[in-house]
């Protein structure tokens, strides 16, 4: 026996590695994957001779070898006119696989090569010519290709050494191409705007504003161009990481950004040698790394480049928790600080070696992709509140998350940057823990022309009186696409009198003594009754309980937003929600009695919260112009998860008759709403699959104010809200999904004690499907944007 | 004759008295040959899954280097049992007086050896081929092959058994005369084997949590898998007729070619060294010992446990090897499934964090038993030397008292080396540490307590074939019975103080059982016994 003991124990980590790899379903929720980018060696502008013979047009598709393309992403082109008039300068024609340009009359156009789907595009302004033209490009500058505003920024100043301390005044060095070039041909100066000076081929700049500058060719003065662009008056611009850190992060103040660079991850910046290693050897001209990458220790930074600060949402329970040492649990990680206005010029910030979990391993019990807590800096959202040891609670309701870009300040502007926190892929799951990827804070703040995608939650906008997103497209999220709701809040007013009628009994109390008192009739000794089934739950009786979780709120302190003329696509849950804290017995004073025995036999010392919660400050939303919802989605897909984080089902799951204990069955938000929209004729079934378009969420649970008005939306077409009542389902039982472990209806009874006992609203596609099986077309956005 | 020879040498091999024991044996062999194969194959698919990517001729070439690799390791674990096959003393003396040719006691050598062979070559190549076959969807004859592969192989692999017996045969022989080449030698098989185990296990976790493997996967490897696939003949050849059906006819002569080779001159040097074997007597080499010291009594004990534990081959590989190897192994054992367990039940330690202490020490406790059972023949070692054992002038006691305290001893340290190395590593905790020193002392004692107690009941019998059960059984009942203990206790809340507590009493309780008669049973177990243990 003696051997056989050694062997069987050098085996068992073998064995338990094996069994705890097979228990593990890895959760997936799978996503079209469209090209990465387009590449070609067209510059901004070029120029095309009036001619028979058509050009041919050529671009290759980047492509991420790791996934499989969704269907339409083949390239193609086509062209529109810079001008307004309807005159044809030019034609595309697609001969075989091959597109070609036939130049027919002198002017200017855009052409734009994209995929079919429309989700990917890139441009460049062509002049067609019949005797002869000027075509400028700027040289020291990289090109952009992807713009959606109308002119490029360029900042006044640039950096020396990346020391925001010491600017100097930029210059535009010009690539000046004189057609026909067979006649190489001077060019002089026509005329000039004050605010630039020019020699040599290069525009000094002087100050801010447009700048102008047209130029003629010396042998055949009829052969002129005029060259424009914007000047951003104290605007910086941004060459690489570290410049861009000089003007956000590492600045007390933050400079006006005019990025000029793409900002990417490793796979998208550097070339790999045969080995697979990344080489210190560029991709494209037009981007550099977003971050410091030692090649030889393989490893970045950013602990002391990211931005750090105390979140802004409510972490009073953290506070109590943890007391004088609670700074450390409160802190949020943004990657970049903006205080001033930032002009994006089109390009991109991938976050993606800072934010992606590249180090995570699949979760045994969520099946998610979790982050290591030592090598991932993103770690998730932060508390709201907990039950049961901080570091690892059974259920958790969440706060701020960690950002990409943190807008903070009046007055801002964000204009035409592409903002993602990872690379492209094809699972919804992978970005659970991959942060904001916008997140203001402040007043009278816009974000417009721009692209966000691939973050935990798209935009979120929080305490932002006046806030405009214009002419945007939110993309591919994990939870919410656009995230409203303020950090303020009405908390419990414990003077305030209510009624709870009971077994034809009314009671009268104030609010302190109805949620506090141990003696007579008190919420613990009514919640307390549910849990066990002694008390017959009704809707009035729940109604009346609720009323002293609420709190009036004053019209005057709403805050307001606008979202004109954008497009919402893909989300893991909604496209738009709005929050409101929970506002359960539990969150005003830790009660009911059960609760608390329960966690005193699992911790010592629990810590309850005390009066944490009451009813958020609410928004009033404005949805309006050309603003539409391509967010159709199988409804069983739709994963709560990401609201509560829950490990109940893993401690008590294995308890009872040892089935698993999942979300749906004491929390079936996703389940009612799938009926009740059945109910409503709201899902398009195709080929087995029930979809909804998820277009507007309000959070239940607390009391929600807030309001959305989509009356001036011009094309979208949205239901009536639908009430899905989780508490009432949750305590009674009635609607929760079956599980044979009896621990599962005890659960569902413990939600709308911390969540509150608020109907969760919805609203999604109206009967007409409108949008349904379509994707957002980018150049839509170009257009309004130009 | 050459049957009844070959059933003569398998009948040899088993060691097992009675016939429960022997089922008992063969359905513990049954379980842990099957883990290995579900391992192995698990192991297998999902590489070939990895190579799969890089191109097809890499994954067959994997396939290749694990059929070389099972069929280096059957040769090499071939060797010892060639080696007692074929220079068996006992052997000698009986066949040298009974009409048996001497051909055939050489076929059925060469047959042993092919069979043993072809078992384990069997046992861990053919769920390969299942599993390559079975993701490629291969027809009938492939499996067909599968199963008649190693009876092919087997032939070249029993020729390079022999062909390499001849050396191995030699440095055993010179081995065994200096001993310090001994040490040495065991020392780097030993850490050979750590390091083989920590890698192999590694790469298991990092395939599983599947985060580290890529790197793995450079070009440079994939080439020399490549390589691998065309040249490792007879392998190459053999699977180009079956499996590529590529150059048949050349392949066949390559593969007709090296086994004849092999066959051939595994037969000339069988019969050359059985010759050989037979015609010299073995001069004893006579040495001259160094004149040694009169000792005092005690001291001169405890010189002969060191001489009998230390300067005995059969320990060295044994007993010697997993003190040296219980640090590496436990540390290895301990902290990957620490790993393991925070990631797959991270929300119960959290709030059970007596449960990581609890199945630590189980380990700790299971390693010591797995070294103490190496000591458990004690009386039996002494061999002729027992002898001395009854008639000296020391009490019966006091030499047992020596005998277990040596043992024990060594042990204690390797478990204190253990200890250490698991908490600088951050893998248990100090009290972990403390407890497991005392529960490990105590348990060690009493191991080898009940070792030798079993040992003298068995020898009373004359049965000299047969294990000590009862101590067999204390080995894995106490261990789990503290895991059930501490477990239980830990859900219930009791404090940890009281379950380690409870924890030391037991073992102390055993002890306390073993020790309190220990005078009386062993004056009457020595009584008991016969003079000589041969």
């Amino acid at each position: 026996m003696k051997n056989k003991t050694l062997y069987i124990l050098l085996l068992i980590p073998f064995v338990i590695a094996i069994l705890g790899f097979v228990n593990i379903v890895i959760l997936e929720n799978t996503i079209a994957v469209d090209i990465i980018s387009i590449n070609w060696d067209y510059r901004e502008n070029e120029g095309f001779k009036i001619r028979n013979e058509g050009y041919l047009l050529e671009a290759t598709p980047v492509i991420d070898d790791e996934f499989t393309l969704s269907e339409g992403n083949d390239l193609v082109w086509s062209i529109r006119n810079q001008d307004s008039s309807s005159r044809v300068y030019a034609e595309v024609k697609q001969e075989e696989d091959d597109y070609y340009l036939y130049a027919l009359n002198e002017g200017d156009i855009i052409v734009t090569c994209s995929n079919e789907k429309g989700t990917v595009s890139k441009s460049f302004n062509a002049k067609i010519y019949e005797d002869g033209a000027i075509i400028i490009n700027p040289r020291n500058f990289a090109p952009t290709n992807s713009m959606i505003s109308s002119s490029r920024k360029y900042g006044l100043y640039n950096l020396v050494d990346h020391d925001p301390n010491n600017k100097v005044k930029a210059s535009l060095e010009l690539d000046i191409q004189v057609y026909p070039e067979d006649n190489l041909q001077e060019v002089e100066v026509i005329s000039l705007s004050d605010n630039i000076s020019y020699s040599n081929a290069t525009i000094d700049f002087v100050s801010g504003g447009e700048a102008t500058i047209s130029l003629a060719a010396s042998s055949n003065k009829f052969i002129q161009t005029t060259y424009s662009f914007d000047i951003v008056d104290n605007g910086v611009n941004v060459y690489d990481y570290n410049d861009l850190l000089a003007c956000t992060n590492y600045s007390s103040e933050g400079e006006i950004v005019c990025l000029q660079i793409n900002l990417e991850s490793l796979n998208n910046t550097y070339q790999k040698d045969d080995n697979g290693n990344y080489i210190d050897s560029y991709l494209n001209e037009d981007t550099r790394l977003f971050g410091n990458y030692d090649f030889s220790t393989k490893s970045f930074n950013f602990k002391n480049e990211v931005y750090y600060f105390e979140t802004t949402y409510n972490h009073e329970y953290i506070e109590q928790y943890f007391e004088d040492d609670y700074l450390a649990y409160s802190q949020v990680i943004s990657a970049i600080h903006v205080q001033k206005d930032f002009y994006g010029n089109g390009f991109t910030i991938n976050i993606h070696e800072l934010a992606y979990p590249k180090n995570g391993t699949i979760d045994s019990y969520s099946g998610k992709l979790k982050p290591n807590k030592e090598l991932d800096m993103f770690q998730g959202p932060l508390t709201f509140v907990s039950l049961g040891l901080f570091e690892e609670p059974f259920v958790k309701a969440y706060g701020q998350d960690n950002i990409n870009m943190y807008v903070e300040g009046d007055n801002i502007t964000i204009d035409d940057i592409k903002l993602r926190n990872t690379n492209n892929l094809d699972n919804l799951f992978n970005l659970e823990y991959t942060g904001s990827v916008i997140d203001f804070y402040g007043s009278n703040n816009t974000l417009k022309n721009s692209l966000i995608s691939n973050g935990r939650t798209g935009v979120r906008v929080f305490s932002s009186n006046n806030f405009t997103m214009d002419n945007c497209l939110v993309s591919t999220c994990r939870e919410f696409l656009f995230k409203i709701g303020n950090n303020e809040y009405q908390k419990i007013d414990p003077d305030k009198v209510g009624t709870v009628t009971y077994q034809g009994e009314s009671m009268s109390f104030d609010a302190d003594t109805f949620l506090n008192s141990t003696e007579g009739y008190n919420a613990d000794l009514l919640f307390t009754g549910i849990f066990d089934g002694s008390v017959n739950v009704t809707q009035s009786l729940l109604d009346d309980v609720q009323y002293f979780l609420d709190s009036e709120v004053s019209e005057d302190i709403y805050t307001n937003a606008t979202i004109k003329d954008c497009y919402f696509y893909q989300s893991g849950i909604f496209s738009i929600a709005f929050d409101t804290y929970f506002a359960g017995l539990y969150l005003y004073n830790g009660y009911p009695t059960f609760v608390r025995e329960l966690l005193s036999t699992l911790m010592d010392d629990a810590v309850l919260p005390d009066d944490i919660s009451g009813t958020q400050i609410p928004v009033h939303l404005t949805i309006e112009g050309d603003t539409r919802f391509y967010d159709y989605k199988d409804v069983d897909s739709i994963d709560a998860s990401c609201l509560i984080e829950e490990r109940l089902g893993e401690l008590l799951g294995s308890f009872g008759d040892g089935s698993k204990i999942s979300l749906e069955n004491y929390f079936p938000i996703v389940s009612l709403l799938k009926s009740q929209a059945s109910q409503n004729g709201l899902v398009y079934n195709d080929e087995g699959t029930s979809y909804v378009n998820s277009a507007i969420a309000f959070y239940g649970g607390g009391l929600n104010l807030s309001t959305v008005d989509y009356s001036s939306i011009t094309t979208e077409a949205i239901s009536d809200s639908l009430n899905v009542d989780v508490a009432y389902a949750c305590l009674t039982g009635q609607g929760l999904v079956p599980s044979s472990n009896q621990y599962a209806k005890h659960l569902a009874k413990c939600i709308p004690i911390a969540m509150g006992l608020h109907d969760f609203k919805f609203y999604l596609n109206d009967d007409t499907f409108y949008l349904f099986n379509e994707t957002p077309d980018l150049n839509d956005l170009i257009i309004r944007g130009q | 004759m050459i049957l009844d020879l070959l059933i003569k040498d398998f009948k040899e091999e088993g060691s097992e008295s009675t016939l429960s024991k022997r089922v008992i044996k063969m359905i513990v062999d049954t379980i842990i040959y099957g883990l290995f194969i579900a391992l192995e194959t698990y192991i297998f698919i999902s590489l070939d899954r990895k190579f799969e990517t890089f191109s097809s001729n890499s994954s067959y070439g994997f396939l290749v280097l694990l059929l070389l690799l099972i069929l280096v390791l059957s040769i090499f674990g071939s060797l010892p049992l060639a080696r007692k096959a074929l220079y068996k003393t006992k052997d000698k003396l009986l066949l040298a007086s009974r009409p048996v040719l001497k051909d055939e006691i050489i076929i059925s050598k060469y047959l042993y050896v092919y069979l043993n062979t072809v078992k384990n070559i069997f046992i861990f190549s053919v769920p390969l081929f299942i599993g390559f076959g079975a993701t490629r969807g291969m027809m009938v004859p492939y499996y067909v092959f599968s199963l008649f592969y190693p009876f092919l192989i087997g032939f070249f692999g029993t020729g390079i058994t022999f062909i390499l017996l001849v050396p191995y045969q030699k440095g055993h022989e010179f081995l065994k005369s200096h001993y310090i080449l001994q040490i040495i030698a065991s020392g780097i098989l030993v850490t050979g084997i750590c390091l083989l185990y920590n890698y192999v296990l590694d790469l298991f976790l990092n395939l599983v949590m599947n985060t580290q493997l890529d790197q793995m996967f450079n070009q440079g490897f994939i080439s020399f898998i490549d390589s691998l696939s065309r040249n490792a003949h007879p392998i190459s050849s053999l699977l180009n007729i079956f499996i590529l059906s590529d150059n048949i006819l050349s392949s066949l002569c390559i593969f007709a070619g090296i086994t004849i080779v092999s066959i051939v001159l595994a037969f000339v040097i069988l019969n050359l060294t059985y010759s050989l074997y037979l015609d010299n007597e073995t001069k004893k080499s006579i040495k001259y010992h160094k004149q040694y010291k009169v000792d005092k009594p005690l001291m001169a004990l405890i010189k002969k446990e060191f001489i009998l534990i230390f300067r005995n081959t059969n320990f060295l590989f044994s007993y010697i090897a997993l003190i040296i190897m219980q640090p590496i192994f436990a540390t290895t054992v301990i902290s990957s499934l620490n790993s393991l367990l925070y990631v797959n039940l991270g929300m119960f330690l959290t709030y059970f964090p007596e449960l990581i202490n609890g199945l630590n020490l189980t380990l700790i406790l299971l390693f010591i038993s797995v070294i103490a059972s190496q000591t458990m023949e004690l009386i039996k070692n002494e061999g002729t030397g027992f002898i001395n054992m009854k008639t000296m002038p020391i009490s019966y006691s006091k030499q047992c008292i020596i005998k277990i305290a040596i043992p024990s001893t060594v042990s204690v340290f390797s478990l204190l080396v253990t200890l250490i190395c698991l908490i600088s590593l951050n893998q248990i905790t100090l009290t972990v540490f403390f407890i497991g020193l005392i529960i490990g002392m105590i348990f060690t004692i009493s191991l080898n307590i009940s070792g030798l107690y079993g040992n003298i009941n068995i020898l009373k019998k004359a049965n000299m074939d047969t294990k000590s059960s009862s101590s067999s059984l204390i080995s894995l009942l106490l261990p789990f019975s503290l895991a059930i203990i501490h477990f239980v206790m830990t859900f219930i809340r009791i404090p940890s103080w009281s379950i380690y507590l409870i924890e030391i009493s037991l073992c102390l309780i055993l002890f306390l059982y073993l020790i309190i008669p220990f005078k009386k049973r062993i004056i009457k177990g020595f009584l008991d016994i016969g003079g000589s243990l041969i």
